[in-house]
């Protein structure tokens, strides 16, 4: 039986695909700071009313997110109709589940909304930039736990190379902490907080920002599996990297360590300026916020 | 594409409301069997549709000592016997550690199940964070004993050929030498059955179970839910044939698009999904009319049945006269994010069997639906190329065309 060795594919260095990262946004929001957004998402960018209605909480600060980086890359009056858009939840819908779930044990079957499994499932998030911005390239929802970050750049990038997209929305969110009882403290000061990238091919960036994948190799005789690095870059790493990629003196590189020895990484090309992201209201996250 | 370059399907792993094995699934899909049962599992007195297309019990992989099998969560089972099977059947299962080995799953309401489960039991996981400390992905790899590459990918119903997709796109990529890939959904609960059922999306022939499901009928009034999955082991040709593997198919095209027009109901401009199987189609660089028989979404819903049928007069033109389409969800219901996975499953016995899986329950054709049907038997017929449509709720469309190797 021939070996593995013999595979053309593994004599081969693995690709290291890359993009540019055109735009970014960023948006913070409590509880209460959503049922804002939940009908304004973003301040100069109008969406049909009341789209947002049934949608998640990480829903709507994610489509605010990608509000934010359309404006923030100047991409208002592009058409973003053959784009693709790829969206990472942790735990999507896990208070509005429990909501559901109450209401199931009171009434029965008849207490399950119609908008339960649409709204809640992992998709949702990605079908709903899809529907707000009349984006009909791919949509996917991925990861879904603690990997969506990873998951999401993964696949925005690679979905982008495959099939030759003019643009990849990828949208990350979370809420920190999650939320328990629903009237905990914590859960009040809790925030939700959503990153959405905008990756596009080459050199169209405006921001000198670059995401790059490096797959990594397995060592010869590992066995032991760690799906996960201990502690990881968070999403608030990630977002508080942008927030700062326009002060030339912070860190040009956020990595953020992958199987096999990988490791994902954006870079900001060396003098290069990235200017601000916008700052519109409340709930995004500039620069001197995030200090 | 060079055929060195070309990804084969080498392994295959079912657990299906037909089978648990290749070989029962071909024999059950080709002689039109229906799945669809009444619901004893739990209390549906107040649901509006009582019915469901089950899988049979998941047997236990020949690796896994059966005890501690079974005290894994139900659908962590399911996932452990496809993968299983599919790497048995491969030849990869002893050697999975050795090779740079990925893993994609199609799974869409991982966290709506775990936490409703988890209630009926008598917890509260849902508000407890502390205790989501592993998906089941996570579960799949660590059982399996896998260090590669692996995520989780959604698209509703066309979760199943996204998973596929990724696949072929780390192996093209170089990234891994093998990838396992697909769906499996055990997602008929309580709570999702009322939700499909509140918005009108589920059957309510109650009273006749095996005849609920029946895509393209005059008479169909929504959808059955099934359960199961399908796990595939994809790989370079080069490598397949160099090592003597069986080559069930060649993934050939992949095409995605979305509706961008309602996050329940299916759009009705065929323009989309259209576009999504015409980019398949030039992926696999082959012309509509060169495919030999299309596995339709067709959910048994009168708008979506409708919709599709009106993609393939658009996409087909003067060759939707020649092409036949049938919808095996009219035997074992609509598995939701599995049914992708599970439909890529019945085109490659398609490949394997030279015949067409019918669609059963096909009393009299809508005229809305105007297509070459199989109604109710399995038709002989030489099959080479096929096309796998999977169209999600709230407008994922993708199509995925798989090609016999020579």
């Amino acid at each position: 039986m021939a070996s593995i060795h013999d595979n053309p594919s593994a004599a081969a260095p693995p690709n290291s695909p890359e993009c540019a990262i055109r735009a970014f946004g960023v948006v913070e929001a409590t509880h209460a700071q959503i049922s804002e957004l939940r009908n304004k998402p973003h301040q100069r960018h109008l969406l049909p009313a009341k789209l947002l209605k049934y949608a998640d909480d990480q829903t709507v600060v994610a489509v605010a997110a990608v509000l934010h980086a359309i404006h923030d890359g100047n991409l208002q009056e592009r058409t973003l109709a053959d784009w693709g858009v790829v969206a990472g939840p942790r735990f999507l819908g896990r208070d509005a589940v429990a909501g559901s779930m109450e209401r199931f044990r009171r009434r029965g079957a008849l207490g399950v909304s119609p908008v339960h499994i649409p709204y809640l499932s992992l998709h949702a998030v990605s079908g709903m930039v899809s529907l707000a911005l009349r984006i009909h390239g791919p949509n996917v929802g991925v990861g879904g736990a603690r990997t969506s970050m990873t998951d999401a750049l993964l696949t925005g990038l690679t979905l982008q190379q495959e099939h030759r997209l003019p643009g990849v929305f990828v949208v990350i969110s979370a809420w920190d902490p999650e939320p328990t009882a629903r009237n905990a403290p914590e859960t009040e000061r809790a925030i939700c907080r959503a990153v959405s990238l905008v990756l596009m091919p080459g050199e169209q960036d405006s921001h000198g920002l670059k995401l790059r994948i490096h797959p990594g190799a397995p060592t010869p005789g590992e066995t032991d599996v760690k799906r996960t690095v201990a502690a990881p870059p968070s999403l608030m790493d990630l977002a508080q990297f942008l927030a700062k990629c326009s002060d030339p003196r912070q860190p040009q590189t956020w990595c953020y360590p992958w199987c096999w020895n990988g490791h994902m990484e954006i870079t900001r090309a060396a003098g290069s300026l990235v200017a601000a992201p916008e700052a519109t209201d409340i709930h995004d996250v500039g620069p001197a916020r995030a200090a | 594409m060079n055929k060195d370059d070309a990804i084969w399907i080498t392994g295959v792993g079912a657990g299906t409301p037909l089978g648990n094995t290749y070989q029962t699934v071909a024999d059950q899909v080709l002689a039109g069997r229906s799945c669809a049962r009444s619901i004893t599992e739990f209390d549906v007195s107040r649901h509006v549709s009582k019915i469901f297309a089950p899988i049979e019990p998941v047997p236990i992989p020949s690796a896994w000592n059966e005890s501690a099998f079974r005290l894994l969560d139900p659908l962590e089972q399911l996932h452990l016997w496809c993968a299983t099977q599919a790497l048995q059947d491969a030849g990869w299962w002893d050697r999975r550690r050795e090779i740079r080995l990925g893993l994609v799953l199609g799974i869409g309401g991982e966290w709506l199940r775990t936490w409703e489960v988890d209630m009926h039991r008598g917890g509260n996981r849902a508000l407890d964070p502390q205790q989501d400390q592993e998906s089941m992905l996570d579960a799949v790899q660590r059982q399996l004993g896998l260090a590669g590459p692996a995520i989780t990918i959604a698209a509703a119903c066309a979760s199943g050929n996204y998973a596929l997709a990724q696949a072929r796109r780390w192996l093209t990529m170089g990234w891994v030498d093998v990838c396992v890939a697909g769906a499996c959904n055990l997602h008929v609960t309580p709570m999702s059955l009322a939700g499909f059922g509140n918005v009108g999306a589920l059957s309510q022939r109650n009273n006749d179970p095996p005849r609920a499901s029946r895509p393209f009928d005059m008479d169909r009034d929504g959808f059955v839910m099934g359960e199961g999955g399908a796990l595939f082991v994809l790989e370079h040709a080069a490598q397949a044939r160099r090592r003597g593997a069986r080559a069930y198919a060649e993934f050939a095209g992949f095409g995605a698009s979305s509706d961008a027009s309602h996050m329940v109901i299916p759009s009705d401009d065929p323009g989309p999904a259209a576009q999504a199987m015409r980019a398949a189609l030039a992926d696999a660089a082959v012309n509509a009319g060169d495919i030999d028989y299309i596995n339709a979404h067709a959910t048994s819903t009168p708008l979506a049945d409708t919709a599709e049928a009106r993609v393939l007069q658009t996409v087909l033109g003067d060759d939707v006269r020649k092409i036949p389409v049938s919808s095996t969800k009219s035997m074992t219901g609509h598995l939701l994010s599995a049914s992708a996975a599970v439909e890529a499953l019945f085109c490659v016995i398609a490949l394997d069997r030279q015949a067409i899986p019918p669609t059963i329950n096909l009393d009299n054709p809508d005229p809305t639906c105007d297509l070459l049907h199989v109604p109710h038997h399995a038709r002989s017929q030489a099959v080479s190329i096929t096309a796998s449509n999977s169209f999600g709720f709230g407008g994922s469309n993708t199509c995925l065309i798989l090609r016999k190797v020579a």
